[in-house]
C-alpha cells in the first residue's frame, strides 16, 4: 500500500478566518495560491505560508483539509494523523539537563509549532491511481490562543494505521511557515476581494517584518509601540530624515521599496520624512491588526530639539519649523488619541524648550493640548503651540504598492 | 474635496503663490504617453519604475528610482525622478501644489530657470510643472545632491516629449 499526501489547504474558507487561516499574499505582485503545500513542490516552509489570527481564531476549533492518492492497492479506508515530529532533547540530569529543556522551551515558545496536531480519523481511500477529495481536518494539542505575535514553523509528520490496527506507519511530512498575528490585519489591509488582483490582502513580506518586530506581544498597544521603535531604530543604517530635500515624501505607500531597503537593497534610497514613518508605522502594525492611521498636524510651527530619525544631534529639524508634521494616532486622531512617531525623538523631561535633552520615542502618547505636557508641548514650543492642532480630516491609510 | 482640504488647498495656494504661477501659454508643453528612456538622467541608470494609483486629475504616476550608472550598488547616488502626467496644465499645476504640501519644511523657495514654475526646500529636492506635467526630483542619497541640474536635464527631456517627440537616447 503506499498512500501519497497530495496537498494541504490551511486557508480552506476565504470568507472567514476563525476556525482556518487568512487569506494572505507574498507581496504586491505574488499571490498565494490555495493549497498552499503541494507535494514535489513545497520543500520549506516558506514554500508553504499562512497567517492565523489570534483574536479570531485562537480560541476556537481550527481545521485544515488534506487531499490523498493511492498509487497501489489500499484497504478501503485508514485511519490518517498527523503528529508534531519536534523531539524533546534527550533526557540528560543535572544542569545540563535542565538547560537543555529550558532552552528547548524558549525555542518553542519562539518559533515552535503553535497549530498543534492533526486529529486522526477515518478516510475513505480510492482505488489505486485515484485521489481522495479535500477532507476536512481538526487540529489538537494547538496553542495559538495562548501565544503572541511571531513567525512559527509547524511541521507535521503524516501517518496511517489499517483500521483496528494499532500501529502508526509515515508516510509524508509537510511543513509550514505560520505567522500569528493579534487581528485580522485592519486598513490598508483587507481580505475581501480575496483575488489575486487584490494587491491589499497581507503581504507575507510585510509579515516578515512585523513579526519579528513585534515578536511575542499579545496586545494592540504593545504590538504598535514595538513597530515604531523598530521602523525608529532603521535609522541610520537604512534609513534618516530628509534634512537636504527640506523633509520631503520619499516612500509613500511604497511598502515594496522600504521592505527592499530594510533588506539591503536600494529602495527610495536612504532619506525620509515624517509621513514615510506615519506610514510605515501604521501599515506595520496594522498587518498584526492594530488599528493605526496616518494622520496631520499643523499648520506652520516652530520646533523644540529633537532627535529627527538617523541623526546624532539634538536641534529643531529645521530653523523655520514644520509646515505639517504627520504620525501613526489612533482613533479619530485628535487631542485626546495617541501618537506613535518613529521620525522623532522628543525631549522626555519637564522642559522640552531647553537642554539637557532626554531623548523619548512618542509611542502610546496622548497628543494633548498646549500647557498638558503631553505630545504637543514635547514637539512644539509654547509660541507656536496653537498653530499646531490636529488635523482630523487628513486622516487616511494609504493603499501599498 | 471637504470644506477643510478645500481651505488645506487654499492655503498652500497662498503661501506658494498659485495666483502667480504661469498659465498656458502658447509654447505649451503637452505630453501624453509619458514613459522613462535610458538617458534622461545622464550618468544614471534606470533601477525601477513604478505606476501606483492616481490622484484626482492625473492621468498616470510614475515613480523612478535612479542609480549611479558606474556603482549602481552605491547607497549614496540614488535619485527619484517622479512624473505626475495630468489632464491639463491647470491640473499639473494642482498635483504640484499638492506635492508640495508633503514637504515638511517651512522653508520652500521658488525658483527659476526650470519648467512653467519650479520650487526647491534645498539641494536634495526639486518641483516643478511643465506643461501637463508635475515633477519631483529627489536626492535618495547625498552624492546625488544638489539635484538641480539634473532636475533641469528632465525638464528638458519633458519638451523634448512635447507634440510626439521621444526623447533622444543619450549616453548614461
Amino acid at each position: 500500500m503506499a498512500i501519497n499526501l497530495e496537498a494541504i489547504k490551511l486557508n480552506h474558507d476565504p470568507t472567514s478566518a476563525t476556525h482556518d487561516a487568512l487569506n494572505i499574499r507574498r507581496d504586491a505582485t505574488t499571490f498565494v495560491d490555495v493549497p498552499e503545500w503541494r507535494r514535489g513542490v513545497s520543500v520549506n516552509p516558506e514554500d508553504s505560508p499562512a497567517a492565523y489570527s489570534i483574536g479570531d481564531a485562537g480560541h476556537n476549533q481550527l481545521t485544515i483539509q488534506a487531499q490523498f492518492s493511492v498509487t497501489r492497492d489500499a484497504p478501503r479506508s485508514v485511519d490518517i494523523r498527523a503528529v508534531d515530529p519536534t523531539v524533546d532533547p534527550p533526557g540528560q540530569s543535572g544542569c545540563i539537563g535542565w538547560f537543555l529543556r529550558l532552552i528547548a522551551i524558549i525555542i518553542r515558545a519562539l518559533f515552535g509549532n503553535v497549530l498543534g496536531e492533526v486529529q486522526a480519523q477515518t478516510v475513505t481511500l480510492p482505488p489505486a491511481g485515484g485521489t481522495t477529495p479535500f477532507i476536512t481536518f481538526r487540529l489538537i494539542n494547538g496553542r495559538l490562543g495562548s501565544s503572541g505575535v511571531g513567525i512559527r514553523t509547524t511541521t507535521w509528520r503524516w501517518q496511517y494505521r489499517r483500521s483496528g490496527t494499532s500501529s502508526w506507519t509515515d508516510f509524508a511530512t509537510s511543513t509550514h511557515r505560520i505567522y500569528v498575528v493579534l487581528a485580522t490585519p485592519t486598513a490598508p489591509w483587507q481580505q475581501q476581494p480575496y483575488a489575486s488582483s487584490n494587491t491589499q490582502l497581507p503581504w507575507t513580506s510585510a509579515l516578515d517584518q512585523a513579526c519579528s518586530w513585534a515578536v511575542l506581544k499579545t496586545d494592540r498597544v504593545s504590538a504598535s509601540s514595538a513597530v515604531t521603535r523598530a521602523v525608529n531604530d532603521l535609522g541610520p543604517s537604512r534609513i534618516r530624515y530628509d534634512c537636504p530635500g527640506g523633509g520631503s515624501t520619499h516612500y509613500g505607500g511604497d511598502l515594496t521599496a522600504i521592505i527592499d531597503r530594510i533588506r539591503g537593497g536600494v529602495g527610495r534610497g536612504q532619506y525620509v520624512n515624517c509621513s514615510d514613518c506615519a506610514t510605515f508605522t501604521s501599515t506595520f502594525a496594522n498587518v498584526l491588526g492594530c488599528d493605526l492611521w496616518q494622520s496631520q498636524m499643523g499648520w506652520g510651527f516652530g520646533l523644540n530639539a529633537g532627535l529627527a530619525i538617523g541623526w546624532p544631534t539634538w536641534e529643531p529639524t529645521f530653523p523655520g519649523g514644520f509646515n505639517y508634521h504627520e504620525v501613526a494616532w489612533t482613533g479619530a486622531c485628535d487631542r485626546a488619541d495617541r501618537v506613535y512617531d518613529a521620525c522623532l525623538e522628543v525631549d522626555g523631561d519637564a522642559d522640552p524648550t531647553s537642554a539637557p535633552h532626554t531623548a523619548l520615542l512618542p509611542v502610546n502618547m496622548v497628543f494633548g493640548s498646549p500647557g498638558t505636557g503631553q505630545y504637543l508641548d514635547k514637539l512644539v514650543p509654547p509660541a507656536t503651540r496653537a498653530a499646531c492642532v490636529p488635523q482630523t480630516y487628513t486622516r487616511q491609510r494609504r493603499t501599498v504598492y | 474635496m471637504n470644506d477643510r482640504s478645500a481651505a488645506r488647498r487654499d492655503d498652500l495656494a497662498r503661501r506658494f503663490g498659485f495666483d502667480s504661477w504661469p498659465g498656458e501659454g502658447d509654447q505649451a508643453v503637452r505630453v501624453s504617453g509619458f514613459e522613462f528612456a535610458d538617458g534622461d538622467v545622464p550618468g544614471y541608470r534606470r533601477h525601477r519604475v513604478v505606476r501606483p494609483p492616481t490622484p484626482p486629475g492625473v492621468v498616470a504616476v510614475h515613480e523612478s528610482v535612479w542609480v549611479d550608472a558606474e556603482k549602481p550598488e552605491s547607497d549614496d547616488a540614488v535619485l527619484l525622478v517622479d512624473v505626475y502626467e495630468s489632464e491639463s496644465h491647470e491640473a499639473a499645476k494642482e498635483a504640484l501644489l499638492n506635492l508640495l504640501g508633503q514637504v515638511q519644511s517651512a522653508d520652500v523657495e521658488r525658483i527659476e530657470g526650470i519648467g512653467d514654475v519650479a520650487f526647491s526646500p534645498g539641494e536634495g529636492a526639486v518641483f516643478f510643472v511643465r506643461g501637463n506635467v508635475a515633477v519631483r526630483v529627489l536626492a535618495g542619497g547625498p552624492a546625488a545632491e544638489p539635484v538641480l541640474e539634473r532636475a533641469r536635464t528632465v525638464d528638458e527631456g519633458i519638451r523634448g516629449r512635447s507634440e510626439g517627440q521621444r526623447p533622444s537616447a543619450r549616453r548614461s
